[in-house]
């Protein structure tokens, strides 16, 4: 290929500033499109899976499976019923159990949700596969009674440090609400590191601690507890007396095969009425369930990725009859038909290049963003890295649809060219 | 340089009209003025003498090369390296600066580049000589689409002449210009022609040039022969 071809694209195309530019936002527009919903379904697939792992089961009061799993992991909805701390003592001891993690939900602060669990959570909950959860600060002290341990957002967004006192704020996970939990402060005793999960918006609390702070509430309202507070942990625990109830928890079973027969054995459990999910299962559906609107997204996406090679082609096109003569010069000095065409080939290619490169920047800057607005809205793990193999190959295949639809003009203005030779009357 | 015999063009869906032109000989330096009136084929017998268009009767030999042996590619090729072009009007590449598109030959030719850049070792640069010669110095940097039309004639010819083809085809070159700038678009292709020792090929219905040029042959479609021939007078 003759150099000056290359030239000569750059040239004509610079012509046509405004029409040229008009095509190239329109096809760098519908690439950030599809890069973004691709980037989005990614992101919230990659939240899903990636959130908990090492869990065999979620065992909760019976509802529905996705309920169960939205509210525990990802703070949506709420319970409609608790699970009494007798169950989940009997349960725990099943022989085919490694470890529990219970988990009490309900309460908040400023916005982010409380957990109340024991320290089997740090010690055995893992996310994105093998990974444990770390503190920030020295150590993880969880075992004073009221210890809080700050995932890393709540202290960024809070600016907590160590040793700073918090209350609870009694019955919402998403807002402040007028029910404080002020007669019982709690200490600040590890900041977590970013894990990119729910865990990095969660307060965890001990769950007795939980179950003490509510003690004035037994019965739905506010009555208070004739307490002292020169009272030691022991007392509290003791006046306390056992826990009452809890909202579900993670159960790993000793073995892989052990986990279905233990999870129709908590389903059939008798004394009250349990619902046990694999959590692996259910967030697999729950994906499946949203894939057909990623489907749909994507379908868009490339729908207006066609509007914009179309914009190309009748870029080209309509240009075909003024360009006639030029054609006719190009020939006159010895230009081949095919180099004619390789001309027009050119032109589309690099406006489908510049396009798609655009397009890349675009969705970029657009998905900074978006990931910040995801990231506040929902728990999901996000990821970081801007460029996936994937957008690659689907950027590959888009430079291959804008030079296969700019073979048309290229191919219509050739044959024209070959047709007129040097007599163009126009 | 040229020879030229039993030339008989018929376009494939009019078989009735038939272009027919005379046997001629043409030689290094020579000038030759073909004439004829307006749809008698005059720019078909050009087409057909640039190698862009085949299927004629008969035989085209230019530097010994029968055009009939040549591949059409070979024939873009040949163009390339041998043939300058100029048109009647709307010469030039709208999206070229001046200079781009006098240059622009070279860039399809080795051979005329090669021309070009060995002439520049020798101090002599081609570009500037032929601006000079032409008048149009100081028009280089130039928006093509800013020049009058008889300045754009001056840069095609400029570009026909570049790296030095051995042929140029001008075809109606000068209708475009008005009665004054004619005379002068013409002295300077014979200027130019004798400088760089090619042959021209010039073509034009109006036959008040004949008499500069070496030789002159009549393009006529065989079967309007007679009419054209009574309609001549009208025509000078």
């Amino acid at each position: 290929m003759k150099a000056v071809l290359l030239k000569l694209a750059w040239q004509s195309i610079l012509n046509r500033k405004q029409t040229a530019f008009l095509t190239l936002l329109s096809i760098a527009l519908s690439v950030a499109l599809i890069l973004t919903v691709q980037k989005t379904k990614r992101l919230v697939q990659e939240g899903f899976t990636q959130s908990i792992s090492q869990v065999d089961l979620l065992v909760g009061a019976r509802t529905g499976e996705l309920n169960l799993l939205l509210y525990t992991l990802f703070n949506m909805g709420s319970a409609t019923q608790n699970i009494s701390y007798e169950t989940y003592s009997t349960i725990k001891n099943h022989p085919d159990i490694e470890w529990t993690i219970p988990i009490s939900l309900g309460d908040g602060h400023k916005g982010y949700r409380v957990i109340a669990t024991d320290e089997n959570f740090f010690e055995h909950y893992r996310y994105r596969k093998e990974k444990k959860i770390e503190s920030e600060t020295s150590g993880l002290e969880f075992k004073t009674l009221f210890s809080v341990v700050i995932g890393s957002e709540v202290a960024q967004a809070l600016r907590y440090t160590l040793g700073d006192k918090i209350i609870v704020s009694h019955g919402s996970t998403h807002e402040e609400t007028f029910l404080q939990h002020s007669e019982w402060p709690f200490t600040i005793k590890a900041i977590l590191k970013p894990t990119g999960t729910f865990i990095d918006k969660s307060v965890f609390v001990r769950i007795e601690a939980m179950e003490i702070i509510h003690m004035d509430w037994q019965s739905g309202a506010y009555k208070p507890v004739d307490l002292e507070s020169t009272k030691t942990e022991a007392e509290l625990i003791k006046q306390m007396g056992s826990i009452k109830q809890l909202t579900s928890f993670f159960v790993r079973s000793k073995s892989r095969i052990k986990t279905l027969l233990l999870q129709r054995e908590i389903n059939d459990f008798k004394d009250e009425p349990l619902l046990a999910v694999i959590p692996a299962v259910g967030l697999s559906k729950l994906w499946n369930g949203l894939s057909s609107i990623d489907q749909v997204l994507t379908f868009i996406s490339w729908l207006v990725y066609f509007v914009g090679l179309l914009s190309l082609v009748s870029l080209l096109l309509s240009t075909a009859n003024e360009r006639r003569r030029e054609m006719a010069i190009l020939r006159s000095i010895g230009a081949m038909p095919y180099e004619i065409g390789l001309l027009l080939s050119l032109e589309s290619f690099m406006l489908t290049l510049w396009g798609i490169f655009l397009g890349l920047i675009l969705s970029n800057l657009g998905f900074i963003v978006l990931q910040k607005w995801f990231s506040l809205k929902v728990g999901f793990y996000y990821d970081t890295h801007l460029f996936d193999l994937n957008d690659g190959l689907l950027l590959i295949i888009m430079l291959l649809l804008g030079l296969f639809s700019g073979l048309l003009p290229a191919l219509k203005i050739k044959n024209q060219s070959l047709k007129d030779g040097l007599s163009v009357k126009t | 340089m040229i020879q030229v015999r039993n030339f008989i063009f018929s376009y494939p869906k009019h078989l009735q009209t038939q272009i027919a032109v005379p046997d001629f000989d043409l030689q290094k330096g020579e000038s030759l003025f073909v004439y004829g009136p307006s749809g008698s084929g005059k720019t078909t017998f050009l087409e057909c003498l640039a190698g862009v268009l085949t299927g004629y009767k008969g035989q085209i030999v230019v530097l010994d090369q029968d055009y009939l042996s040549l591949s059409p590619r070979e024939l873009d090729e040949f163009r390339a390296n041998h043939i300058g072009y100029i048109f009647q009007n709307f010469n030039l590449i709208p999206y070229l600066t001046v200079k781009q598109n006098i240059l622009l030959p070279l860039e399809f030719s080795q051979p005329r580049k090669v021309f070009y850049l060995e002439q520049i070792q020798k101090g002599q640069d081609q570009l500037t000589q032929l601006c000079q010669d032409l008048g149009i110095e100081s028009l280089l940097s130039q928006n093509v689409q800013t020049l009058s039309t008889g300045q754009q004639q001056r840069v095609a010819a400029a570009r026909a002449f570049i790296g030095n083809p051995s042929i140029i085809i001008a075809d109606e070159p000068t209708s475009a210009l008005d009665q004054q700038n004619r005379q002068g678009f013409i002295e300077l292709l014979f200027n130019l022609n004798k400088r760089y020792q090619s042959t021209l090929v010039f073509v034009s219905h109006d036959l008040s040039f004949k008499n500069l040029f070496n030789s002159s042959i009549q393009i006529g479609n065989i079967n309007n022969i007679d009419k054209m021939v009574s309609n001549h007078s009208e025509i000078g």
